[in-house]
């Protein structure tokens, strides 16, 4: 039963907003290795809010936990808790980090640490349950956006133009009494895949850009292939060139390829 | 036009000109529990702390606007207390790093099941409610075109200035309008500055926001301060509208009769003016 097995191969790529640097790109993207090779195969990705405060805390724990829930039946209720609670423990930490240091926190962190951080999250789970493939489902907060592309034909989840992207996306919320209508912002898509197929995973920003580029009738995977196989700066320098140019909003872009294979 | 991004390296700036005049120790449009200075002080207050909420990470406050508070009653001049007293503008970060004094205040928050709870949070004070004297409106839009010039100067292609002018009443030092068109002419290579102006109510007259003409404006002062006050740009008018306020193309930056709630919703709108990086 050799088909009970797949490997998924992921490419990723990153940059902060211009103007940032690394250290400040609140997004995030999980696992961080090449082959993932485990009994369900989850990807996830998470745009931290540009003003929150632990933003980057946040979407990493949001993606790490994503991934090591490990199924394609998310309870999002519990899902969420844990991250609240895995977020809660590290926030702790660095309180008494800071006390230990001696440097107490100040108005505006205190303000902000009570408030929380709010994030998007697209995870992504597989299971090879066919010879030739299998299914997979899709769990999305907010206008990260996820790809599925196989030979020339493209699907996007969730369902969105090229304008409906604005500046208040849904957001999950480290702080428990923002989350009060978290559950019916979740948008859940299942779907077949063939070993082959491409998915994309991408932040905000880049898939607002590559959906204008399919309603124009382009194919921008192409473009983003070609980069991602064999020219990493020359992605950044076009992304720079989108950004110069007003096509593409200066915020943080991830973009995660993930590919099916047979094992 | 008003598109630029304020970054760091590109920051821009809101001047506010407060009203320190007698009458502002008034209360608010007939509630006898504050004076119109305290309201306007805690309006201020709030905004600067908004402010820095809104610029501040885990690594610190990041300096994407410099804020100048520049009162007028019995002297016109910075209305910043403490280690910030006598400067024009303030990045951002300092303006967190040194309030006057942070109290503990109630805060109304959703308890995550429908109903509000109390929880007191910090609240910082830079500015105190100060009523004596004069209104010498004219003499602070002077010193705010000085400013502000001194700030484009520096930063020729930031996000236009914001210049918001508070008062209660009428100008004593002579016709501020010259000085106010002056202020309006001015330019990044963004856009024009935008000068806003926020009547605060003492009377029973109807109040109006955003006016695209002054046919419903009840006297000569209200005319003044329409004239005075720039059409508002399109991010801005889309933000007013998103508070549910009425507007049109030609609207202006402009509320007469102006309640409390109304003051800190016209300074969210006039400061909330795009997104920063």
């Amino acid at each position: 039963m050799t088909w009970l097995y797949m490997r998924l191969v992921s490419t990723t790529y990153t940059i902060p907003r211009r103007g940032g640097c690394p250290s400040e790109n609140e997004d995030h993207y999980f696992p961080y290795e090449r082959e993932i090779r485990r009994d369900h195969h989850s990807v996830a990705i998470a745009d931290g809010a540009s003003e929150g405060f632990l933003s980057r805390l946040w979407s990493k724990i949001l993606t790490i936990s994503y991934v090591n829930w490990d199924t394609t039946d998310v309870d999002m209720r519990l899902f969420i808790d844990f991250c609240i609670e895995m977020y809660e423990y590290q926030r702790s930490r660095q309180l008494e980090r800071r006390e230990e240091e001696g440097a107490p926190l100040k108005w505006f962190e205190e303000n902000l640490m009570e408030k929380g951080s709010f994030s998007t999250l697209l995870g992504l789970s597989f299971k090879n349950s066919l010879p030739w493939g299998g299914c997979w489902t899709s769990y999305s907060v907010g206008d990260s956006c996820l790809f599925q592309l196989r030979q020339d034909i493209i699907d996007v989840f969730p369902e969105i133009d090229s304008n409906g992207f604005g500046n208040s996306p849904d957001l999950i919320a480290s702080n428990p009494l923002y989350n009060k209508e978290l559950l019916d912002k979740v948008k859940v898509k299942r779907g077949e895949f063939l070993y082959g197929d491409r998915f994309y995973l991408m932040t905000d920003a880049v898939a607002n850009w590559f959906i204008a580029q399919l309603e124009e009738g382009k194919r921008p995977w192409r473009t983003i292939d070609e980069y991602l196989d064999y020219d990493r700066e020359g992605l950044t320098m076009y992304l720079t060139s989108l950004r110069d140019e007003g096509r593409l909003k200066n915020d943080d872009v991830t973009i995660a390829r993930v590919i099916t294979l047979e094992d | 036009m008003y598109t630029a991004e304020i970054s760091r390296g590109n920051p821009t700036c809101f001047l506010f000109l407060i009203d320190q005049s007698g009458s502002m120790e008034d209360p608010f449009g007939g509630d006898a529990t504050g004076s119109k200075a305290v309201a306007v002080a805690d309006a201020i207050n709030n905004l600067l702390q908004n402010l820095v909420l809104r610029c501040a990470k885990a690594e610190g406050v990041r300096d994407y606007f410099h804020v100048g508070v520049i009162g007028y009653g019995l002297k016109v001049g910075p209305a910043f207390g403490g280690e910030l007293r006598g400067m024009d503008f303030v990045p951002i970060s300092t303006i967190g790093d040194l309030p006057l004094t942070v109290e503990e205040r109630p805060h109304r928050v959703p308890d995550g099941f429908g109903g509000i709870i109390e929880q007191n949070v910090k609240f910082p004070i830079w500015f105190e409610p100060v009523a004596k004297g004069p209104t010498p409106m004219k003499q602070a839009l002077k010193k705010g075109e000085s400013i502000v010039a001194g700030w484009l100067d520096e930063h020729p292609d930031c996000f236009p200035p914001v210049v918001i002018n508070i008062s209660d009443g009428e100008p004593t030092d002579g016709d501020p309008l010259e000085v106010a068109e002056s202020i309006m002419e001015m330019e990044s290579n963004d856009g024009n500055v935008l000068l806003f102006n926020l009547h605060l109510s003492s009377s029973t007259a109807p109040r109006v926001e955003f006016p695209d003409t002054k046919k419903y404006l009840p006297d000569e002062f209200a005319s003044l301060l329409y004239d005075m006050s720039s059409i508002l740009p399109e991010k801005i008018r889309e933000e007013a509208e998103s508070e549910g306020f009425y507007l049109m193309p030609e609207s202006r930056g402009f509320i007469f009769n102006s309640d409390m709630v109304k003051v800190i919703q016209f300074l969210d709108i006039g400061t909330r003016a795009t997104t920063f990086r």
